[in-house]
């Protein structure tokens, strides 16, 4: 009889433990706030993570006469802050479910990816950053502007679809620091797309979802 | 004592494995999102129209003056009658009534982008009365049937009873 009521003292014991080694940081750190923010603690909830990116980018392709294609590029800027002492990685992936940009005709993300990347082939759009041979890309050091030609320097596929479940090795990585960046890191993402008179008038959109996760 | 051993073998084989795994998502992990949007304005260039009837209704077509789709409004004496879409090479055709009279007919494309821009201006006349009879009787005499809307003097019919003209 004595047996039983230790080992019923060991089950709640054990309850307990799995509840607030479990359960309670979750709860502590659960953010549903959905855009950017924060998001969760770092491993042993001793720093925090995050993450903020621009609303949007706006690119816009307009046609000169007698020329019967056309390409735009703009940039997106990706900060994350953590005090995580090994630093963080951040991932890219887009939203549509073909990496299509929608509008009044899909217009497809290139084939290219960030290992295979080259100029951005007419009716398709792509991502690119500077230097970032340490990470496997050929993207080049650039530096890109916002006059830089897409057809003319290296860009890839935006990596789709974006999905809560979606593995980060499905996803591209573009930034791996490995020190705490407790003042921010920026990244700079730039977007481009070309385009010919096929393509007909109008917006065009997808989403952008920037995941970062802190090292161990 | 076998339940208790059961239920602390439960609590460990089953509740840890779930609380391990949602452990492990709530690690650092922060996500923000950026909307890419692209605007596509292409040239536009006038858009053509041209007129051709079948005998009982009139057919309207052209180009948008893009070489993509565009959304073309036709106008018949100022008022418009119809909207509608081109095909991806922005080429257009829509039959209409064949009416009685004098009427101006006009397109005017509009992109995506709202660009605008309106074809010239094609008077219609059609004129009916003696004419019209005597082409309806000609048409019946060799064909015997089906004579109106498919007749067999065409090039006359166009010539007797409809002109068109651009202003």
């Amino acid at each position: 009889m004595k047996h039983l009521k230790y080992l019923q003292i060991c089950q709640a014991l054990l309850a307990s433990c799995l509840l607030l080694i479990f359960v309670v940081p979750i709860a502590i750190n659960a953010d549903s706030t959905y855009g950017s923010g924060l998001y969760g603690g770092c491993t042993y909830s001793t720093c925090t993570l995050q993450i903020s990116s621009g609303s949007t980018a706006s690119l816009n392709v307009s046609f000169t006469s007698g020329i019967s294609n056309a390409c735009a590029i703009n940039n997106d800027n990706v900060t994350v802050t953590t005090g995580n002492s090994t630093g963080y990685k951040l991932y890219l992936m887009g939203l549509n479910s073909s990496g299509y940009l929608t509008g009044s005709t899909n217009i497809s993300s290139t084939t290219y990816t960030r290992t295979t990347s080259t100029g951005l082939p007419y009716n398709t759009w792509g991502y690119r950053i500077d230097d970032t041979s340490s990470l496997g890309t050929n993207f080049g050091a650039g530096p890109t502007t916002t006059s830089t030609n897409p057809n003319a320097v290296n860009f890839a596929q935006v990596p789709y679809p974006w999905t809560n479940t979606a593995p980060v090795s499905n996803m591209d990585l573009i930034e791996s620091p490995s020190t705490a960046q407790t003042g921010g890191k920026s990244t700079v993402v730039w977007y481009g797309i070309c385009a010919d008179t096929t393509i007909p008038s109008g917006a065009y959109t997808d989403t952008v979802i920037y995941t970062a996760i802190t090292n161990p | 004592m076998k339940k208790i051993l059961l239920k602390t073998f439960l609590l460990t084989t089953l509740v840890f494995p779930m609380l391990l795994s949602l452990a492990i998502f709530s690690i650092g992990y922060a996500k923000a999102d950026t909307a890419i949007n692209v605007s596509v304005c292409q040239i536009m260039n006038t858009p053509t129209i041209s007129v051709d009837n079948t005998g009982t209704s009139l057919n309207i077509s052209g180009n948008s003056g893009e070489q993509t789709l565009v959304t073309e409004h036709l106008f018949r004496d100022s008022n418009e009658v119809a909207n509608f879409n081109t095909d991806m090479q922005g080429n257009y055709s829509i039959s209409t009534d064949l009416l009685i009279g004098s009427h101006d007919y006009m397109i005017k494309s509009i992109d995506g982008c709202n660009t605008t821009k309106t074809s010239e201006t094609l008077t219609v006349s059609h004129s009916g009365g003696l004419g019209g009879i005597i082409e309806v009787i000609r048409n019946t005499f060799f064909s015997q049937i089906n004579t109106i809307n498919s007749p067999i003097n065409e090039t006359s019919k166009v010539l007797t009873n409809m002109s068109g003209t651009t202003s």
